[in-house]
C-alpha cells in the first residue's frame, strides 16, 4: 500500500513538472507544437526535435504513418479545439486536421497556425518542405531533405519501352492521369494502364482483355481483411491480377501524404521495373 | 387462373430479356451477336469474362435480390393484411444490413464465408419475429407500421454508431454501402453463399401460399376452414427472414421494391395474395435488374447506389399507397 502511495505521489510529481514546463513563460523557453492530423504529424516529426512537439495526432503512430517509429512515446491529442488548446501550444501545424474552422478558431485564441500546402503534383514537394521546414524553424534540414529527394529522383533511369503498370488498392481503386499516382509511375519509368484521368474504381472489363505487364499494389499490408466488402478488388477477375502479374508491393507509409517520402515509393517502382 | 399464368410465362419471358439486356451494356461495347455467342459458349476468352464473370454474375445479383424481396414483399403483405408491409418498411432490411456490418468489423466473417449471409439472416429473422409478435398484439396496422419504422430507425442508430466507431475511412465508407445497397463488384462467389438460404426462403414462402390465400377471409376465417395460424406466421416469418437477409448479404439495403412491386401485381391477380406471390418475385427481379443498368448507365462522376435510386422512386410510391389507403378508409 505505501508502495503504491509512493508510487502515485511519483507520478503526480512527474505531472506537475511537466505541466510546469509547458506552461512556464519565459525568453528560454522553445516553441512547443502541436499536430492535428497525420500528414502534419510527418513534418513535425522529420523538421522538430522532441522536446518540441507537444502532441502529435492518434494516427502518428498508425501502420501508415512514416514517421511512427519517431512518434514512440510522444503525446497524441484529438483534433478538438478544447484538448488543444489545454496544452498551450505556441503554434499549430495542420493540412486537415480540424476541419476547415480550425485556422480562424486558434487564431481567435492567439496561437498561430502553420497550414501545409497541397501537393498536386511532384514539382509541389519541394515548395511545400522548404516552406513548412523555415516555419517550424529547420530551413537547414528542409534543403538537405529537398536536395536529397532531388538526388534520388534524377538517379532513377528514364525507360525507352515503359511497362504499363496499374495500380491497385484493397479498396478496388485505380489512379489516372493528373494525380500524384500517376506522376510518381512516370518518373519511375512505367507507363500508367488507366488512360482516363483521376481516381476510379478497377477498369475489370478492360482487364478481361488486356493485362498490365506490372501491378503496383498499395495499402495491401496495412488494412485489416474486413475491409472492402463492396470493392471491386473482390472480384475473380482483379484477383486474378494480383496473381497473374508481377506485383511491386508499395508501402502504405510511403504514399498516404503526399510528401518527400514518396521518394521510396518511386524507387520501389522503378526497382521493380528492372529486370 | 388464365390471366395468372399467363403473367407468370410473360414475367418469365421478360426476366430472360432483361438478363439479356444487362449482357449487352457496359464498360465495353459488345453487339448482340458477340453476347449471344459467349452466351452459347462461343466467345472470345475476354468477351466470356465480361459476360460470365462480370455482367451475368451481377445481373444475377440484382435479379436474385429484387426477386428475394419482391417474394418477402408480397407475403408479408398477405400475412400482415396490409399493404404497406415491406421488409425495409418494417425495419427487417435494417436490421440485416446491422447484422452483416456487425459480422464483418468484429471479424467474425474471418471464420467461415457462410457467416455474412447467416448473421444478416440473423438479422432479419429478429427483425420479423419482433413485428409478427407485435402483429398478434396490436390490432392497428398504423401501430404495426410506426413499431416497423421504430426497428428500422434503432438499427440505423446501431449501424451509425459502427460507423462512428470506425477504424479509419475505408471502413467508414464500407460500412455506408451497407447502408446505401449496390450490386456493383459482385460475382458468383457471393450468389453461391447466398444460394442456398435464398432457394430455402422461396421454398418456404411459395409453400404458404394456400394459407396467405385463406387469410383474406381474417383470421377468425382463416382459422375456421382449418388454416393453423401459429404455423403459418411461423412459416412467413423464416420464409422472410431467409430471403431479406440473403438479400442484404449480396446487395446490402435495399428498401422499397417489395411495396410497389406487390401493389403493381395485385389488381392483375384479383388481389389474391398466393397468386401474386410468384410474379411479384419476377416483377421485383426484372424491376431491380432495369434499376441497376440504370446505375451502370448513367453518366455520373461516381457510380450511383442501387439503393439510392430504388429510395428515390420508391419512396414517393409508399407516400402515394399509404394516401390512397387512407382516402379508401375514409
Amino acid at each position: 500500500m505505501l508502495r503504491l502511495i509512493a508510487l502515485i505521489g511519483a507520478l503526480v510529481l512527474a505531472a506537475c513538472d511537466g505541466h510546469q514546463s509547458v506552461t512556464g513563460t519565459g525568453p528560454e523557453r522553445p516553441m512547443r507544437i502541436v499536430s492535428l492530423d497525420y500528414c502534419a504529424d510527418q513534418y513535425v516529426l522529420k523538421f522538430v526535435s522532441r522536446d518540441r512537439i507537444l502532441a502529435v495526432s492518434p494516427d502518428a503512430n498508425s501502420e501508415f504513418s512514416y514517421m511512427r517509429d519517431r512518434a514512440h512515446a510522444i503525446a497524441t491529442v484529438r483534433p478538438r479545439v478544447e484538448n488543444v488548446l489545454a496544452l498551450k501550444p505556441d503554434l499549430i501545424i495542420r493540412s486537415y486536421g480540424g476541419g476547415p474552422n480550425a485556422q480562424a478558431m486558434y487564431e481567435r485564441a492567439g496561437i498561430p497556425v502553420l497550414n501545409i500546402g497541397y501537393v498536386n503534383n511532384l514539382d509541389d514537394i519541394p515548395n511545400v518542405t522548404r516552406t513548412v521546414a523555415a516555419g517550424l524553424g529547420a530551413p537547414e534540414l528542409g534543403n538537405a531533405v529537398i536536395a536529397e529527394f532531388q538526388t534520388r529522383l534524377a538517379a532513377i533511369p528514364a525507360s525507352e519501352t515503359p511497362l504499363p503498370t496499374l495500380y491497385m488498392t484493397p479498396s478496388g481503386v485505380t489512379s489516372g492521369p493528373d494525380t500524384l499516382i500517376h506522376e510518381m509511375l512516370i518518373a519511375a519509368g512505367l507507363a500508367n494502364y488507366q488512360t482516363r484521368p483521376g481516381w476510379r474504381s478497377l477498369p475489370l472489363e478492360e482487364l478481361a482483355y488486356t493485362s498490365p505487364d506490372l501491378i503496383a499494389a498499395a495499402f495491401f499490408n496495412e488494412q485489416p481483411e474486413t475491409v472492402g466488402a463492396w470493392s471491386s478488388m473482390r472480384h475473380p477477375v482483379a484477383r486474378r491480377q494480383l496473381k497473374q502479374n508481377s506485383a511491386i508491393s508499395l508501402n502504405g507509409a510511403w504514399t498516404s501524404c503526399g510528401a518527400w517520402f514518396l521518394i521510396d515509393a518511386i524507387e520501389a517502382l522503378a526497382q521493380g521495373n528492372r529486370p | 387462373m388464365t390471366l395468372g399464368r399467363h403473367l407468370t410465362t410473360f414475367l418469365l419471358i421478360a426476366s430472360l430479356l432483361t438478363l439479356f439486356m444487362a449482357c449487352l451494356l457496359g464498360a465495353t461495347p459488345l453487339g448482340p451477336d458477340r453476347v449471344v455467342q459467349t452466351l452459347f459458349g462461343a466467345g472470345t476468352p475476354g468477351d466470356t469474362v465480361v459476360i460470365w464473370q462480370i455482367r451475368m454474375p451481377r445481373a444475377l445479383a440484382a435479379y436474385a435480390v429484387g426477386a428475394a424481396l419482391g417474394l418477402s414483399g408480397a407475403a408479408l403483405q398477405g400475412l400482415l393484411r396490409n399493404p404497406l408491409a415491406e421488409p425495409g418498411v418494417l425495419g427487417v432490411t435494417a436490421s440485416a444490413a446491422l447484422g452483416a456490418t456487425f459480422a464483418l468489423y468484429y471479424g467474425l466473417v474471418s471464420f467461415s464465408a457462410w457467416v455474412l449471409p447467416v448473421a444478416a439472416i440473423s438479422g432479419a429473422l429478429i427483425a420479423t419475429i419482433i413485428i409478427a409478435i407485435a402483429a398478434i398484439k396490436v390490432q392497428s396496422v398504423i401501430t404495426l407500421i410506426l413499431i416497423g419504422v421504430g426497428l428500422s430507425s434503432f438499427s440505423a442508430a446501431l449501424m451509425s454508431l459502427l460507423m462512428n466507431l470506425a477504424p479509419n475511412p475505408f471502413a467508414l465508407s464500407d460500412m455506408l454501402n451497407w447502408m446505401l445497397g449496390s450490386v456493383a463488384n459482385r460475382s458468383l462467389d457471393d450468389l453461391y453463399f447466398a444460394g442456398p438460404f435464398l432457394a430455402i426462403g422461396f421454398v418456404i414462402l411459395l409453400a404458404t401460399r394456400d394459407g396467405l390465400s385463406a387469410l383474406t377471409l381474417g383470421e377468425e376465417g382463416a382459422s375456421g376452414i382449418g388454416l393453423d395460424l401459429r404455423r403459418q406466421r411461423i412459416f412467413v416469418i423464416i420464409g422472410t427472414g431467409l430471403l431479406t437477409g440473403a438479400a442484404v448479404s449480396i446487395a446490402g439495403a435495399i428498401g422499397f421494391i417489395g411495396i410497389i412491386v406487390p401493389h403493381i401485381i395485385r389488381p392483375m391477380v384479383r388481389h389474391d395474395p398466393a397468386r401474386s406471390l410468384l410474379p411479384s418475385a419476377l416483377l421485383a427481379g426484372i424491376g431491380l435488374v432495369l434499376a441497376d443498368i440504370l446505375v451502370r448507365t448513367v453518366p455520373s462522376t461516381s457510380e450511383l447506389k442501387l439503393g439510392v435510386v430504388m429510395a428515390l422512386i420508391g419512396a414517393p410510391a409508399f407516400v402515394w399507397i399509404a394516401m390512397r389507403g387512407r382516402t379508401l378508409d375514409d
